[in-house]
């Protein structure tokens, strides 16, 4: 039964706008308070699952695998250097606008992690292919917060 | 069945302002155009020309404000537009001290469900409540359940087809 | 009773906090990984999960589930989000009943999780966005408008008084006070508190009102055959149900919530209770509000209408009373994590039921309970009675 009165001119349209306001206030975690920490120092860590031998970057409080608390005993640091695993370059932006220059985006396995770790990527000249090993560059000690933007980005390693 | 608690680590308020773990802070904004529909888009068309309007359906006959274009318990078009009075009585209300983000607010704001002649009975809308006075103690005063209220427009030329073009109902004869 | 028999095997939960510093998926892993050492399972065990969380937006994460999945024991299981509002911890049980009843899975882990701390400026601004967006939110609505509507039609059509509802409140937080995860717990609360605490929408005040919360809670469930290997006291699903009134909840009589009635009467006819006052000897209300513990109370037709704040007056809703109702210290006393919040009182049922519930035991060795869970806009009723 369809209904029984429709719009038929587009001048009958109406709209409401409005907006949604809120923010987000994001604790790391146990895990993750502890991760960011390490960053400030210039470190890199994971936490290795014993029992399934898989080690996660960033670090995690828990095994998703088999449930496991990844305790004190359990973080090793990984990296700083590590494998490209995928590469990707973005001409535009969340709004839709061009980026210029593009962004370079870079999915890394750290050495000594399982997980990977997604990061910006500088473009050195160095023609960029999967496979290729990066490093990890910090932003100087007086600068770090204790954040995932601590660690600056991945390059090429020369 | 202590043993099956975990010892969550609890944070204060100072732990995030004095910023003494990691935080990560983000908007999650959103700007939205909501189309109102066939219904409300009526209803609102009919507020800028200071009327509220329902919907009957023959079936249970019922006169719905606000309006829709189906009977959700016969879950059958509904057949005709039904002018009504923009006088009504105040089904439920609040008097409310604080906005939406916990604020205090200076003068309270008195929400209200309100019935509006005219519709079936129980048929309210949410709009707010005015000259009733400027505390709690007052408003308590002068406002209850059942009390006869009406609405008060905006000027013609400064409606815009919303909501918002009742500024608020009053008692009758305030 | 529908399909397989279905238990809850083991239960545990997180401490319920004001601000955690876990992350959403680290609370759900602390309360899911409680719940299956507490009836000695792994996750290898584990057919399928059910996750429970209330808006996204108070993790301000969306794909919530998604994001919680790896502390809910998910990875590489069969898993789903049910979602009805304040509804959702109770509705998680139930799926995770008809998951098992229907033959499709042996077990289930049925996590919910909420952090509310994140939603900024306060968790409340997040309700904004359930109000309708063209005919309701230009008039600037906040959560409160609709307890504190709902609560002046409640009293005035029964000539009930503040003071009346306001000892809900004293009880609720005075049993929280034994209950090692509480966040407002209090022994010596009076009703004089609760009186001169502040008006925040008349006729709500400050102390009529559950905290903002994170928290988690996680509850195995188990068909009869694997329940009996786990363990000797499995905790039964007689009945459930759940209901949902019309989104226009200006049309409707505030004064009596008919959807959780629906519910009940669905839950009651499935575990052959026709008596329900006399065959419920536990009571796991809703209370995200103190009269919402009385306006469930007789829409679960445990009281007349108008006549549930008697129980509480007279004593016969107390811990050690006839028909004791809430000895978790509900949602105003162990606090509320929306959807958390629902699960721990069947959590709380489990552990009543098996004896296990410490200085919170209910006398008597009650023999079944029924726990409600409320929300969206004030509309939906989930019901599930447990039995031993």
């Amino acid at each position: 039964m369809p209904l029984k009165e429709r719009i038929s001119h587009i001048d009958e349209v109406r709209s409401w706008q409005g907006s949604i306001r809120l923010e987000g206030v994001y604790t790391a975690g146990v895990a993750g308070e502890r991760w960011l920490r390490g960053l400030q120092e210039g470190r890199i860590y994971g936490t290795r699952c014993p029992r399934c031998r898989y080690t996660y970057v960033p670090a995690r409080l828990f095994c998703e695998r088999c449930f496991g608390h990844l305790d004190e005993a359990t973080w090793v640091e990984v990296g700083p250097q590590g494998t490209l695993t995928s590469w990707t370059r973005v001409h535009v932006a969340l709004d839709g606008q061009r980026l210029s220059p593009p962004r370079c985006i870079g999915l890394v396995r750290l050495d000594g992690a399982d997980a990977l770790l997604v990061h910006d990527l500088l473009e050195d000249g160095t023609p960029l292919r999967v496979g290729l090993r990066v490093e990890a560059v910090f932003r100087p000690p007086a600068e770090r917060v204790g954040s995932i933007r601590d660690l600056a980005y991945f390059r090429p390693v020369p | 069945m202590e043993r099956w608690v975990y010892p969550t680590t609890g944070l204060k308020q100072e732990d995030l302002e004095e910023a003494r773990v990691c935080m990560t802070r983000a908007p999650l904004r959103g700007e939205y155009a909501w189309d109102a529909g066939v219904a409300v888009g009526r209803f609102l068309a009919e507020l800028k020309a200071g009327r509220l309007v329902g919907r009957r359906c023959r079936v249970c006959r019922r006169v719905m404000v606000p309006p829709r274009m189906f009977c959700e318990q016969c879950f059958r078009p509904t057949d005709e537009w039904v002018p009504l009075q923009d006088t009504g009585t105040v089904l439920t209300f609040s008097v409310c001290t604080v906005a939406w983000d916990m604020r205090r607010l200076e003068v309270p704001e008195v929400p209200a469900v309100i019935a509006i002649d005219g519709a079936s009975p129980g048929m309210g809308i949410l709009h707010k409540l005015g000259e009733v006075g400027r505390t709690v103690d007052e408003i308590l005063d002068r406002v209850h359940i059942g009390l006869r209220v009406q609405a008060v427009w905006k000027p013609p030329r400064r409606r815009e087809g919303a909501i918002t073009d009742i500024l608020y109902f009053r008692p009758v004869g305030a | 009773m529908a399909g397989r028999r279905v238990a809850i095997v083991g239960a545990g939960m997180t401490k319920f906090v004001r601000r955690a510093l876990e992350t959403g998926p680290e609370l759900a892993w602390e309360a899911a990984s409680k719940a299956l050492e507490s009836c000695e399972m792994t996750l290898d065990q584990v057919d399928a999960v059910v996750l429970g969380s209330a808006p996204d937006a108070f993790d301000g994460v969306h794909m919530k589930v998604e994001y919680l999945s790896p502390g809910a024991g998910a990875w590489g299981k069969p898993t789903i989000r049910g979602y009805v509002g304040g509804g959702t911890g109770v509705f998680a049980a139930i799926q995770g009943w008809y998951h098992i009843a229907s033959g499709m899975f042996d077990t289930a882990l049925v996590v919910c999780e909420e952090k509310m701390s994140s939603c900024h400026p306060h968790p409340q601004a997040a309700f904004n966005y359930i109000f309708d967006h063209t005919t309701e939110r230009p008039l600037g609505p906040n959560l409160l408008w609709i307890f504190a509507l709902e609560m002046n039609a409640y009293m005035t059509k029964y000539g009930l008084t503040k003071r009346d509802i306001a000892l809900v409140a004293v009880k609720n937080k005075r049993n929280a006070a034994a209950h090692p995860a509480a966040q407002l717990g209090d022994p010596n609360i009076t009703v004089e508190d609760v009186l001169n605490s502040e008006v925040l929408a008349w006729p709500v005040q400050r102390l009529d009102v559950s905290p903002v919360t994170d928290g988690a809670v996680a509850v195995v469930m188990a068909a009869d055959h694997v329940a009996r290997r786990v363990t000797n006291r499995p905790v039964w699903v007689e009945g459930v149900g759940w209901s949902l009134d019309t989104q226009y909840w200006t049309n409707r009589d505030l004064s009596y919530p008919t959807y959780v009635e629906e519910a009940a009467r669905k839950a009651y006819a499935m575990a052959g209770i026709r008596e329900p006052r006399k065959e419920i000897h536990i009571v796991e209300p809703y209370d995200p509000f103190d009269y919402k513990e009385l306006h469930h109370l007789e829409g679960l037709l445990l009281a007349d209408r108008g006549k549930a704040a008697e129980l509480v007056a007279l004593g016969i809703a107390n811990r050690d009373g006839a028909m004791p109702v809430t000895p978790s210290g509900g949602l105003l006393g162990v606090g509320n994590p929306i959807a958390a919040a629902g699960l721990m009182k069947v959590a709380e049922l489990f552990w009543q039921l098996r004896g296990e519930a410490g200085p919170r035991q209910v006398p008597g060795q009650p023999k079944r309970g029924l726990a409600q869970a409320w929300g969206d806009l004030m509309q939906v009723g989930t019901v599930i009675i447990l039995g031993i």
